[in-house]
């Protein structure tokens, strides 16, 4: 409560503000009695200064500390108890108000230490009670139940550790019998394998080889080598010996000097949380906090002695008495009341204690003497057990394994002996009888073959020659030289082109190869190639010992099917209706020239654009001029302006550019508009096509279309031509916009007896990119047409954007 | 239907409204000179005036365009709502005597100007005005589908017009 709220309540006359601020934080009971207080003890006189007030009578409190000394009252401002008014004096100065506030002080705080000693005290001692049962109730109970678990604990582990033990005592003996008999049984098996094998490997790989050298095996090994030695023999004489003879004499042969050489042309080709730190709960503290309680020996005076002593006239010092009384008793209750708790505390703790161990020796703990007494056991018996086992196990494991061990030792001894001593000796004996016969076979196959290979060799040479000079004579013609020969000698070969094959053939025989013994075929492969004869018989013969140079033979032809295809040929050669000769040829089939088009082509509707087309001359040979490039289309939707363009000629390796006027016809974007293009030289021989098929994009800064049937036009008078224009790319949009209507006949003239309805052209206000506008051109036909197309023409700033026709 | 397309057909609503009110909008009133020419246009609440490069002075009425307007050969200030934000604003001073009517298509000559302005919402005084002007210029009627049209020929002149005071 500050001042204000103070003075206020008092000059109320009442104290319900007051009572409102301390029911905030003290007792309902405390309004009262502060109410109460001030109403039994109306104004009051300064009293002379009384004694301090002394406590309440408690033997058993040594005294309360006196506080620090507030410095006596002056004389001089006190007002006598007045009921009557008096003239006010004129406003009482500084040093009066503070002597006024002073002596409040010092009335005050002696009633302040009279609140605060009784209830320190009270609140001490119940505090301190309350604590004190709790820990003394504690403790207590947790010593008796300590010890009564202690004695159950000790029971326990008596009985666990004679039962731990007899258990252990007898368990141990059973498996560590058991146990050293198995781990016994196996070590004597172990020793017994390991010693048998040991023992029974020298003599029985001495036994195996002593068998072995018995054995044949040398005298087996020779003889296969000898076998194998003769047979490599001959074979490397055949694979190698035999060839060597036969090469020997082909080329014995084909080194004799030709004697005489003919020709012969047999044809012409044709050419990312709620922080936790500060969220602490407060659960614990708040219930002190809102029952005003104390907490350490704080709490707030409520004023229970508070009686002002004095009265002034003046409010000013009134005022300053009731601050100064104030202050002092808070100050008073302040020094008592934690002196009187700390005091009671430890009295009520001690108290509290002692009735918290009193209560504590009534609980039950019998649980703790059996929960005791069963860990006890346990643990006794486990430990009993686990030591009594672990004795009784080595006493009876040792006996038993070695027991086990040994009888298990002499038992299978033998066993192992015998079988190891097998095992070894055929071991032994396989090894040994390998290495004999391996001795054998190696000198006796190297001594074998070098005995016979040199026979041998000879003899299939011989007969290499032999058999390749029977060869001759059988098949006296042998190719020597051949090639094939294009139409048009220009390193390409190209559809329409004509290939004819020269060779050159060879008569080793001493007689003349008679013509009509001879014929050539040829076999063509791949699409778009035909032999144009297939077979040619020669007429002239071949001299002995002579050769014959045969060109363009059995001539093959290449059509439109095989460009840009690799296609082949195989030439045979017949002597007496026997294969004598064989030989493949193989090329790609190409134009003389390439095209290309330069970029993807575009057009505009009704405008012209350039189609650029590159012409390339990959020929060896120059193409001879007037070079022609066409371009072409079957469709209506585009209208080329330039057909053709002629070159000089074009140097082998030489590449143009040719550009084509062209105009699209269609308010499509991208309609599919086929295109070719094809090249000719001087002599109209087509030297390169390239076709183009696909969607040409139709681009036009403004599109028109005519809106409605045009029929109206074959019955003359009026006719609405209804349009939509559309700007579809053009940002200029202050630039002056007009449409041009015209109506032509089939022959792109002026049609006459037109009448414009207004103006034409139409002037229009501009539109931005992606607006429309819808309008109309109306027209007067004095003669009706029976056909012919409107051509709408949209002109941009003057300069013309789109052509559209539409044909009726 | 959601609220920004609600939103959105009320603000378009409102924008034609004030293309239909023939209001000049506050943020293009003001005096604008195109330096080169000479000529001068002042822009007013509803209506406007030009000045050419030869000091002559004309005032006209701003108005909504329709077809009804044009009719009459009246010569104002017209405005109309062309999409969500622009206003279509054009100047026609109709030469009566070339006026033609035809089968119920209306079409005459006269001094046009031409410009667009952004009628979003306000953004501030705007600094200048491009606007295309002629004196030869068409204005088209067609009484069946009540449409017209009209604009200058490729000969007419561009004009930079620029605020001038405040």
């Amino acid at each position: 409560m500050n001042r204000l709220e103070w003075q206020r309540a008092k000059r109320w006359g009442t104290w319900s503000v007051l009572a409102l601020q301390v029911v905030q934080g003290i007792s309902g009971s405390f309004i009262v009695s502060s109410q109460r207080a001030f109403a039994e003890e109306p104004s009051r006189s300064r009293p002379e200064r009384p004694d301090r007030p002394g406590r309440p009578d408690r033997p058993d409190r040594p005294g309360v500390p006196t506080p620090p000394p507030v410095p006596p009252p002056s004389p001089s401002p006190v007002t006598p108890p007045s009921s009557q008014p008096s003239t006010p004096p004129a406003g009482p100065s500084a040093s009066e108000i503070e002597q006024a506030r002073r002596d409040g002080q010092y009335d005050g705080e002696p009633d302040g230490q009279r609140e605060g000693r009784e209830r320190g005290w009270e609140n001490g001692l119940q505090e301190g009670r309350r604590d004190g049962r709790r820990a003394g109730y504690d403790r207590c109970l947790a010593e008796r139940r300590q010890a009564i678990y202690d004695q159950g604990y000790a029971e326990g582990w008596r009985v666990g550790q004679s039962e731990g033990r007899a258990d252990g005592d007898r368990r141990g003996a059973l498996d560590g019998q058991e146990q050293g008999r198995s781990a016994g049984s196996n070590d004597g098996d172990r020793r017994a394998s390991a010693d048998a094998t040991q023992a029974s490997e020298a003599p029985a790989r001495e036994q195996g080889r002593r068998e072995a050298d018995a054995t044949d095996a040398i005298a087996r090994g020779t003889l296969a080598g000898t076998q194998a030695g003769e047979a490599r023999a001959r074979k490397t004489a055949v694979d190698s010996d035999y060839p060597k003879g036969r090469e020997s004499y082909r080329a014995e042969r084909f080194a004799e000097p030709i004697q005489q050489e003919v020709e012969e042309r047999m044809s012409e080709g044709s050419s990312v949380t709620i922080s936790r730190t500060l969220v602490r709960s407060d659960s614990a503290a708040m219930p002190t906090l809102l029952d005003h309680r104390v907490q350490g020996g704080y709490a707030s005076p409520d004023y229970r002695y508070a009686r002002e002593r004095r009265r002034y006239a003046d409010s000013s010092l009134q005022n300053a008495y009731s601050d100064g009384y104030r202050s002092g008793y808070r100050s008073g209750f302040d020094s008592a009341f934690s002196f009187e708790y700390r005091r009671g505390e430890q009295v009520g703790r001690q108290q509290g204690r002692d009735e918290g161990c009193r209560e504590a020796q009534w609980v039950d703990i019998r649980g703790d003497f059996l929960r005791g007494r069963q860990e006890g056991q346990r643990r006794a018996y486990q430990e009993s057990y686990d030591e009594a086992y672990r004795l009784a196990y080595r006493l009876a494991y040792q006996p038993a394994f070695e027991h086990a061990s040994d009888s298990t030792y002499r038992d299978r001894y033998s066993g192992y002996y015998q079988a190891a001593f097998e095992r070894f000796r055929v071991e032994a004996y396989s090894s040994r009888v390998e290495e004999l016969y391996q001795a054998g076979f190696s000198q006796a196959e190297k001594a074998r073959f070098s005995e016979v290979y040199p026979g041998f060799a000879a003899q299939e040479y011989q007969r290499g020659v032999s058999d390749e000079r029977q060869e001759f004579a059988q098949r006296p013609i042998r190719f020597i030289d051949s090639g094939s020969r294009e139409q048009f000698q220009d390193g390409v070969i190209e559809p329409g082109e004509s290939v004819a094959f020269w060779f050159v053939m060879r008569n080793f025989s001493d007689q003349s190869v008679s013509a009509s013994d001879l014929r050539f075929e040829v076999e063509t492969s791949g699409k778009g190639i035909v032999a144009l004869r297939g077979v040619d018989i020669p007429k002239k013969a071949i001299p002995s010992r002579g050769a014959i140079r045969v060109t363009s033979a059995v001539p093959i032809l290449v059509s439109e099917a095989a460009l840009n295809q690799k296609v082949g040929a195989t030439l045979r050669v017949y002597w007496r209706g026997t294969l004598v000769a064989t030989r493949a040829y193989s090329f790609t089939v190409q134009n003389r020239a390439t095209l290309e088009f330069v970029e993807k082509p575009i057009l505009r509707e009704g405008l012209e654009t350039q189609i650029r087309v590159r012409i390339r001359n990959q020929s060896s040979q120059p193409i001879q001029g007037p070079v022609r490039v066409e371009l072409r289309s079957n469709s209506r939707l585009v209208e080329l302006t330039d057909v053709s363009v002629d070159l000089e000629g074009l140097a082998p390796g030489e590449s143009r550019e040719v550009a084509f006027r062209a105009i699209g016809r269609s308010d499509q974007d991208q309609p599919e508009i086929p295109l070719a293009a094809m090249a000719s030289d001087g002599a109209r021989r087509r030297v390169a096509i390239r076709d183009f098929s696909g969607a040409v994009p139709i681009l036009n800064d403004y599109r028109i279309h005519a809106l409605g049937d045009l029929s109206a036009v074959k019955s003359g008078g009026l006719v609405r031509f209804q349009y939509r224009l559309r700007n579809v790319s053009s940002r200029l949009l202050f630039g002056s916009l007009e449409v041009h209507a015209r109506l032509l006949d089939d022959s792109g003239q002026l049609l006459s007896g037109v009448r414009w309805i207004g103006f034409n052209p139409q002037f229009l206000l501009p539109l931005e990119q992606g607006e429309e506008v819808a309008f109309v051109i109306p027209a007067f036909l004095t003669t009706p047409a029976s056909s012919g197309k409107l051509e709408l023409e949209v002109r941009e700033s003057g300069v013309p954007v789109v052509i559209h026709q539409v044909q009726f | 239907m959601s609220s920004v397309i609600l939103l959105r057909r009320l603000v378009f609503g409102l924008l034609v409204l004030c293309g239909a009110c023939g209001k000049i909008p506050s943020d293009y009133r003001g005096n604008f000179v195109d330096s080169q020419s000479g000529f001068s246009v002042e822009l007013r609440g509803n209506r406007g005036i030009w000045q050419r490069p030869d000091g002559s002075r004309e005032e006209f009425t701003a108005r909504a365009a329709s077809v009804e307007e044009l009719l009459q050969g009246k010569a104002a200030v017209y405005l109309r709502s062309v999409g969500e934000r622009d206003l279509e604003v054009f100047w026609v001073r109709p030469e009566i005597e070339t006026r033609q009517e035809e089968y119920g298509f209306v079409a005459y000559q006269g001094e046009v100007l031409y410009s667009r302005f952004d009628s979003s919402g306000s953004q501030g005084k705007v600094g200048s005005i491009q606007a295309r002007y002629c004196e030869r210029g068409q204005i088209l009627i067609d009484q069946v589908t009540k449409t017209f049209n009209g604009g200058c020929p490729a000969q007419s002149r561009l004009l930079e017009l620029v605020r001038v005071g405040k």
